[in-house]
């Protein structure tokens, strides 16, 4: 007996010149208490499926299909485009089913929250949507949602407004709201694509628990397989619209079918390699005990200064990669921005010999948008070698095919191209003007993951052949271990932790990096069901005294909450925790060798 | 918050102090004096501006001036011999008030409605005609609407009268030409904040939670879309003051306006001086309030006022 | 071309007039047999003829060239103030928005405090001093009509300064000031235009209820305003004096707003999509 049945759903938008369908005839079924994940890259059509299943695609979107029932009722999405009289009966029935017996949460909890409501409010309302309650029994109610999904202090929350939670809590209050009358499925839509890799494992944690307490059904959509190997039991591979392959979440990674699930099973276990190659060459650039602060932008918040980076020292040499891993507020971009040249430290010094270049995020926001692609590429000619026209247009035929770009294109708009080859030119402008050292700010971050292998592998063949050293930004640990020899760990501003990325990797010596280790997503399912250690609670700013660490950290020492910890080398490894201090392990001799205190 | 606050006020006290200084020395540069109309001698002009103590240098007539006016004393008019301005302002200014507010009060409402209707219309007809309508609403001169209105309502078909404001008809065709354009302001600018925020991700989220939609139009777009109408309120006052001018002059309405420029015409100093500091007071006043509320509704604003 | 008018009838319709209007404007008084001030009592207020196509006043004059004449006024007023508003708001709101932190909010500052106080005053005091003439109609109408560009421009250098692409010129060398200039002011532009198509009908709507009043223009130089002003006396008797610059203002006005109202939509869509 399934909960939910989909036979033949099909979505067309009707705008476009040409009739294009996003989702083309998918049928699928969902047991109660079941956990289905719907894996897929962007265009896939997985999203689009979802919403049109809870009626919430525009008007400009077709949607039919063959059977659609949720336990006993039957669904007439088919309704939506037929006459007023339908669509009214469709939206009746709908708005009893949404949020009552079906709900969904989804990618960006920032921007699905009303910024003007407070949070305690968006649940509650939710709540007298579907019951007949008081005020008072709607509120108690919301406390316990709250409690459920693992936020504390649930009094000081419910009047709090979404800007003032961090990305972690307001996807537990999207949960909250979503389970709130009871739903017998819970739909999410990349529900922690856009969180920090320690918050995500968290929230699919929650999620897990939720299923298995409250025996609520999930469909989990999402382009990370790895994350759908940590909840579902089964999972369907989605491309261009249709459901390519189905099974179970074993059968999917150990035997996959298709040649697109091979694929995908494939890119995500590629990352799992290491970096190989060897460092060389004297030092590109060292910095020494650099600081950044801000002046507060955000007076409600009430604080003055904030320090983005405080005291990191670290060298890179020629022909290496050094990776800085760190989640958002760790202060990565910031240094990343700091070595470039881009910002100024408030304190501390940075020694560079040779040209510094940075490829960004996002490309296409670090293209303006009236430039063409030649045009792009000979600007940091034109300012930075003494060439004439001609010379630098040879330059230019001669790069772009290097990055995988037909130089035909070269007159065409960056907002032409795709998000993988916008990367790829962002790579070239970079490159262009032969730099010694480029900074990568999160480049593959917002890429699919087979697009994301392909840079990383142009990435490292340009390495080898040019002698680059790479300064490589990430929050993903997959991808650093993959392309940097050596590796820091950032945690609010500070570098807890530095060294040879494998030995980091098996063996951290710092808490934190302990727990960022734990949170990877491993496209394996069994190692990613083993139950590991959760955070202790979510905290937007550092404590002003002691280890930035303290609240979090599972090893605290008394003196870990009165003073900051000294930075201790041994060897190439280094570590900010009064562990490895003096004073509490105790003097050593020389030849002492330092291991792991956690 | 506090900050905030100190902070806009600083800013108006400021504005209007600048504004005395301003108006008293242009006016003071105007040519002619006040006494000159008509046949008046030399002397007897000489002696009349020396007991009204113009004959004093500026700077002395600068520092008796704003000395009168904190004690709250703004002169006497030249003109009408007797009258303080105050009493003329405490006179006209209700009068100017009742067709202004009407005014307002019609473009917040009116212009709410037909923006929030154009933004959600599935006719396009409808959606297009408002659209004609807003660009010939802010387009068409206020003095023109009042005009034709008065030719065609006043005139030819005699539905309304045309002069003064002595009977709850007399308001219809001033208040109509005043409130054309900010009306067509309103529609505008609703529909577009009101066009943004449907396409917003938290209106998909409330309908994901079962909400109707007219539940969602109500409780959550509105509230997000109506800050830019808010925030048109001061300029809408001021508008409105500068309308008065001449749909005063018009309609023959002894309000503000009417008064504004019939002191110019005279070189009635003490008047131009305490009219303008009157109604540039009120639209700063205006638009500090609005800001306040502004900054009291909308939690963001409060968050990145870092202006 | 085609295609172009298809897709932004408003803007084509707009532009037709404002080019028939212009070209009516300068060539009229060029041609035409009478002056503005000419008067002749004998023949006044006539209805329309072939000799007077719109008839004349109360004084004998010709209605028709006096409109043109009055049209040549309210479009140098217009595009005047908004070429040098556009400037000066440009300038300073870019310097402004570039600069950032302190002369930034002292400039904004500065600003704010002129544009409380309602410019209409401003323009009133200036033309009873300076006396009653284009000159100084469009100083007072630039003294604070700058200020809106400026905001705008301001606002949109404030965001555009933050993105990436401006750090990555930095870092390829280009120098400030041609990051200024190539890079940030033009991103600039869309918004500012639109800003400006709205600021011309402002200009010439202040212009012409000004000299209705009797403060702008003085007789007997014709403008819009002092016509539809003199024809007012005249409405009871002969309504068709006030009509036609009546319709000759509405047209110059809506003609302008219809193009800048099609390039808001514009821009607008540009910005979606």
């Amino acid at each position: 007996m399934s909960l939910l049945t989909v036979k033949d759903l099909c979505v067309r938008y009707k705008n476009q010149i040409k009739k294009m369908e996003a989702v083309r005839e998918i049928s699928f079924s969902v047991k109660p208490g079941e956990c289905v994940g719907i894996v897929g890259e962007s265009g896939s059509g997985k999203s689009t499926a979802m919403q049109a299943l809870m009626g919430l695609l525009p008007d400009t979107a077709e949607v039919s299909c063959g059977e659609l029932k949720l336990g006993e009722q039957s669904l007439m999405v088919s309704a939506q485009n037929g006459s007023k009289k339908d669509r009214e009966h469709f939206e009746k029935q709908m708005c009893r089913i949404r949020g009552g017996e079906m709900s969904m949460i989804f990618q960006n909890p920032s921007a699905y929250l009303n910024p003007a409501v407070k949070i305690g409010r968006q649940i509650a309302e939710t709540i007298r949507v579907h019951k007949q309650c008081s005020t008072k029994e709607a509120k108690e109610e919301t406390l316990r949602l709250l409690e459920m999904v693992g936020i504390r202090n649930p009094l000081q929350r419910i009047s709090q407004y979404p800007f003032e939670l961090s990305g972690g809590m307001q996807q537990r209050v999207a949960i909250a709201i979503a389970l709130a009358c009871e739903p017998k499925l819970l739909i999410a839509d990349e529900p922690t694509t856009a969180l920090d890799a320690t918050v995500q494992k968290q929230i699919l944690a929650l999620l897990r628990r939720i299923a298995e307490e409250t025996g609520t059904a999930m469909i989990i959509v999402t382009h990370n397989l790895s994350a759908a190997a940590v909840l579902c039991s089964r999972i369907l591979v989605m491309k261009a619209g249709q459901i390519i392959e189905e099974g179970s979440v074993q059968d999917i990674f150990r035997y996959p079918q298709a040649s697109y699930t091979k694929e995908l099973v494939y890119y995500a276990q590629e990352l799992q390699k290491g970096a190989g190659g060897q460092a060389g060459g004297g030092v590109l650039l060292k910095t020494e005990k650099v600081c950044k602060k801000y002046r507060n932008q955000n007076f409600w918040l009430g604080r003055d200064d904030q320090e983005a980076v405080h005291q990191v020292s670290m060298e890179i040499r020629e022909g290496e990669s050094f990776g800085i891993v760190g989640e958002s507020g760790s202060g990565k971009t910031t240094l990343a921005r700091l070595v470039a040249g881009i910002h100024k430290p408030t304190s501390g010094q940075i020694l560079s010999r040779g040209e510094i270049q940075m490829v960004f995020q996002h490309s296409y926001g670090s293209f303006n948008p009236r430039f063409t692609v030649e045009q792009i590429l000979e600007e940091p000619l034109i300012y930075q070698t003494g060439d004439n026209r001609e010379q630098r247009m040879e330059k230019i035929n001669k790069m772009l095919p290097l990055v995988g770009i037909n130089p035909e294109e070269r007159k065409k708009y960056p907002h032409q191209f795709s998000g993988g080859q916008q990367q790829r030119i962002g790579i070239a402008r970079a490159l262009i003007s032969d730099p010694k050292l480029v900074v990568c700010d999160e480049p593959v971050s917002s890429l699919d993951v087979s697009i994301q292998a392909q840079i990383l592998e142009l990435l490292k063949e340009i390495q080898d052949r040019r002698n680059l050293s790479y300064l490589f930004i990430s929050h993903d640990l997959n991808v650093i271990r993959h392309m940097s020899q050596r590796m820091g760990v950032m945690y609010l501003g500070r570098m807890v932790e530095s060294g040879i990325t494998e030995e980091v990797y098996e063996d951290p010596w710092h808490p934190y990096t302990k727990e960022l280790l734990t949170s990877v997503l491993v496209p394996d399912p069994k190692i990613a069901k083993r139950k590991k250690r959760a955070l202790i609670k979510d905290n937007l700013f550092s404590e002003e005294k002691g280890c930035p660490y303290y609240s979090h950290c599972g090893y605290a020492l008394e003196c870990c909450g009165k003073e900051k910890p000294e930075i201790y080398q041994f060897d190439s490894r280094r570590v900010a925790c009064f562990l490895y201090s003096e004073e509490h392990g105790g003097k050593r001799s020389p030849d002492y060798v330092m291991t792991a205190q956690i | 918050m506090g900050r905030y606050i100190v902070k806009r006020l600083g800013i108006g006290i400021i504005s209007l102090f600048v504004l005395v200084t301003v108006t008293f020395f242009l006016t003071r540069l105007m040519p002619g004096s006040p006494f000159q109309s008509g046949a008046v001698s030399e002397q007897i002009v000489a002696a009349l501006e020396e007991q009204y103590g113009l004959s004093e240098p500026l700077p002395v007539q600068y520092g008796t001036y704003l000395r009168n006016l904190l004690k709250g004393d703004l002169g006497i008019s030249y003109q009408k011999p007797g009258v303080t301005v105050s009493d003329v302002i405490s006179r006209a200014w209700p009068i100017t008030a009742g067709i202004g507010l009407p005014a307002i009060v019609i473009a917040l409402f009116l212009g709410t409605l037909m923006g929030i209707w154009q933004a959600t219309t599935k006719h396009t007809a409808v959606r297009s005609g408002i659209f004609i309508g807003t660009v010939l609403g802010t387009a068409i001169p206020n003095f023109v609407i009042a005009l034709v209105l008065m030719f065609l309502f006043g005139q030819t078909l005699k539905l309304f009268p045309i002069v003064g404001l002595t009977s709850p008809a007399h308001y219809v065709l001033p208040v109509i030409s005043l409130s054309i354009y900010p009306t067509a302001v309103v529609t505008r600018m609703m529909k577009n904040a009101f066009s943004e925020e449907m396409d917003k991700e938290y209106v998909i989220m409330a309908k994901a939670k079962g909400f109707t939609k007219h539940q969602v139009t109500v409780s959550h777009i509105l509230k997000n879309a109506w800050i830019p109408v808010l925030n048109y309120i001061g300029p809408a006052a001021a508008f409105l003051i500068t309308g008065s001018f001449v749909i005063e002059n018009i309609f023959t309405i002894p309000g503000l306006g009417r008064e504004f420029v019939l002191s110019i015409g005279n070189r009635d100093y003490t008047m131009i001086m305490g009219l303008t500091i009157f109604m540039g007071m009120v639209v700063i006043v205006i638009n500090l309030l609005t800001d306040l509320l502004c900054a009291v509704i909308s939690p963001q604003i409060r968050r990145s006022s870092r202006i | 071309m085609k295609i172009w008018c298809q897709q932004h009838k408003l803007a084509a319709a707009g532009l037709t007039g404002l080019i028939i209007l212009t070209a009516a404007a300068i060539i009229v008084p060029l041609c035409s047999n009478y002056s503005y001030s000419a008067q002749d009592v004998q023949i006044k207020n006539l209805p329309s003829s072939f000799a007077h196509l719109f008839g004349t006043d109360k004084f004998g004059r010709d209605i028709f060239v006096r409109v043109w004449y009055g049209t040549r006024i309210s479009l140098m007023i217009g595009i005047g103030s908004a070429f040098i508003n556009g400037i000066i708001g440009i300038l300073y709101g870019g310097t402004a928005g570039f600069i950032g932190g302190r002369a930034d909010m002292l400039l904004m500052r500065i600003a704010d405090v002129i544009s409380s106080i309602p410019s209409l005053l401003y323009i009133i005091l200036i033309t009873m001093v300076l006396g009653a003439n284009v000159g100084s109609l469009l100083l007072g109408i630039c003294i604070a009509g700058w200020i809106s560009t400026a905001r705008i421009v301001r606002g949109e250098m404030l965001r555009l300064k933050e993105m990436e692409y401006v750090m990555a010129a930095n870092l390829s060398g280009v120098p400030k000031w041609i990051i200024f200039f190539k890079h940030l002011l033009p991103g600039t532009l869309g918004p500012v235009i639109v800003n400006i198509t709205v600021l011309i009908p402002q200009a010439i709507f202040t212009e012409a209820f000004l000299s209705f009043v009797g403060i702008g223009i003085e007789a007997p130089m014709a403008s819009l305003g002092t016509l539809i002003q003199d024809a007012r006396s005249q409405m009871q008797l002969y309504p068709s004096q006030m009509v036609y610059p009546i319709f000759i203002l509405c047209l110059l006005v809506v003609s302008i707003s219809f193009v800048g109202a099609d390039l808001e939509r514009a821009a607008k869509s540009q910005r979606r999509g």
